[in-house]
């Protein structure tokens, strides 16, 4: 028999969206766009934090977009928790890393081919290197940062090398699409040091699949909004079956645990890393 | 969900798809349906080039769980000597309550007189077409939402659905304008391209009788989309409309 459908939705465990965009596009309007509209619909269905980036960063320059990003979140940093853009092929190395110590940022997105560069060492091995915590001076932070790239936005060749080459590297790839899928679960099965992020991952069975390609610490739940629905995925997640574990690791617990130390504040806190990996 | 509040999914594929790495198991597709809440599910498949192999595909699924599933037929109009008469054994004998057709595989517009004999058919008999849509991708020329206007006002008699109601921003501005050209439009609501906002554009567009759920199952999860329904932003009276209500009015359930 049919589970009823639920028409007033909110998440049963703690949520830490790991793939929100906020600021407008250059080349359309966008359906939500500041904290405010992010926030007002995370009361509605639960969601305790996001992890955000700026639009512009990725769409035209990194280095203005972080900055817009700060100004964007300055008084919501106990929910929005900031991830930068890097450009490697342009951008300043030392001036980044010093800018991610600055803001307490703990993860960087890449948009290979968006900023027009292949994910290749003689582009990017510098960057690669820091992100994987190889090579830091010892009186910097030893965690490696995570690295978020979108599925539309890479070589699946250069990445599957990328990783091979470089295995204290960890990799978030968001936005899976169903066209995607044929490279993916191979490349989850053969890369551990690769983690997926699902706001797109919406072929039949897609999220069942994922875990079983990956493990469910490797999967982290995202809306991709403001272009997705921020709960739409939420909702399928729990309503795949899902043991109580499982939902807590992919919906907050395995973000927590890459970024390496919690964010403050949030319902979050109740579901801190379990030290699996 | 109720007998009051169905929930019945438009648009679902059967077939294997290699091409996406994604099959059609129909025992793993009621287990979904129920984890979805959907009670029936009208399936199709559109993607051989004999009609009649894949509307017994169809009819398999059915035999295997009837109460379940509504069989949707599908005819090429590469072969028009074979669609009239493949349109009558689906509709008579296998009992088929709508068509879908997809011009993205046919490489044939909506509109060339190569449909011409089947959506006459579907005229005379009153029935539902289904179509994909979009705009903005491939293939602008063979379906997309200002075709169906044209459609709509040639066959008064027939009702035209919009799958993926255009499908992404540009196609959606499209399918709301053509549901207003023709009250026998409906735009179903499948689609993997985000569409934050989407359900709430064409509720307030279209109007909440005239906006039908769909998955695109297996291409895309019946949760998934069952959840964007269930979290936009209308009212719980358009959420059972869009989610069945209009489903069970239109294929006369």
């Amino acid at each position: 028999m049919p589970n009823p459908v639920d028409l007033d939705f909110r998440s049963d465990v703690p949520v830490f969206d790991a793939n929100v965009a906020l600021g407008r596009r250059h080349d359309r309007r966008v359906p939500a766009e500041t904290p405010g509209d992010l926030l007002a619909e995370m009361d509605r269905f639960g969601i305790d934090r996001a992890l955000v980036y700026c639009q512009h960063a990725v769409t035209f320059d990194a280095v203005e977009g972080n900055r817009m990003l700060l100004e964007m979140i300055a008084g919501h940093r106990e929910r929005l928790v900031p991830q930068f853009v890097f450009n490697p092929a342009y951008d300043d190395l030392p001036a980044f890393v010093k800018s991610t110590e600055d803001a307490g940022v703990r993860s960087v997105r890449m948009a290979p081919t968006q900023h027009k560069y292949p994910l290749r060492s003689w582009v990017a091995g510098d960057f690669i290197a820091w992100a994987a915590g190889l090579e830091r001076p010892r009186e910097l932070p030893q965690q490696p940062t995570p690295i978020w790239i979108s599925a539309f936005d890479v070589d699946p060749s250069q990445l599957a090398d990328m990783l091979e080459t470089v295995p204290a590297l960890t990799v978030v790839l968001c936005e899976p699409h169903y066209t995607h899928i044929p490279w993916i679960i191979p490349l989850l099965r053969s890369r551990s040091n690769l983690r997926v992020e699902i706001s797109r991952a919406v072929i039949g069975d897609a999220i069942p699949r994922l875990i079983e390609a990956a493990g469910h610490s490797r999967v982290l739940h995202g809306s991709w909004w403001p272009e997705g629905s921020l709960a739409a995925q939420l909702y399928a997640l729990h309503r795949c079956g899902l043991d109580q574990e499982q939902l807590m690791a992919i919906c907050a617990r395995n973000l927590d645990h890459l970024l390496g130390a919690p964010s403050p504040g949030g319902r979050g806190q109740g579901a801190r890393p379990s030290g699996e990996g | 969900m109720t007998d009051a509040n169905p929930v019945i999914d438009l648009h679902a594929h059967a077939g294997r798809w290699g091409s996406v790495a994604v099959d059609d198991d129909p025992d793993r597709y009621v287990e979904i349906m129920d984890e979805a809440g959907i009670d029936q599910t009208c399936i199709n498949c559109i993607f051989h080039g004999d009609a009649s192999t894949g509307n017994d595909a169809v009819a398999r699924f059915i035999d295997r769980h009837p109460e379940r599933f509504i069989g949707v037929a599908f005819v090429n109009p590469h072969y028009p000597e074979e669609a009239i008469p493949e349109l009558e054994r689906a509709y008579d004998s296998l009992g088929f309550r709508m068509l879908k057709v997809y011009p993205p595989y046919a490489l044939i517009p909506l509109t060339d007189p190569a449909w011409e004999p089947i959506f006459e058919w579907c005229d005379a008999r009153s029935a539902v077409v289904m179509s994909h849509s979009d705009l903005g991708m491939a293939g602008n020329h063979l379906h997309r939402p200002r075709l169906f206007a044209e459609l709509a006002k040639r066959y008064t008699n027939a009702n035209w659905v919009l799958g993926h109601a255009g499908n992404a921003e540009a196609g959606r501005v499209e399918a709301v304008w053509a549901a207003k050209q023709a009250p026998n439009i409906y735009l179903e609501t499948a689609t993997s391209w985000g569409g934050n906002g989407a359900i709430e554009f064409l509720v307030g567009g279209a109007g909440q009788d005239r906006v039908l759920f769909g998955t695109d199952m297996p291409l895309m999860d019946a949760r998934y989309q069952v959840g964007r329904i269930a979290t936009s932003g209308i009212s719980d009276e358009a959420k059972h409309a869009v989610l069945g209500g209009n489903a069970a009015r239109l294929l006369g359930l």
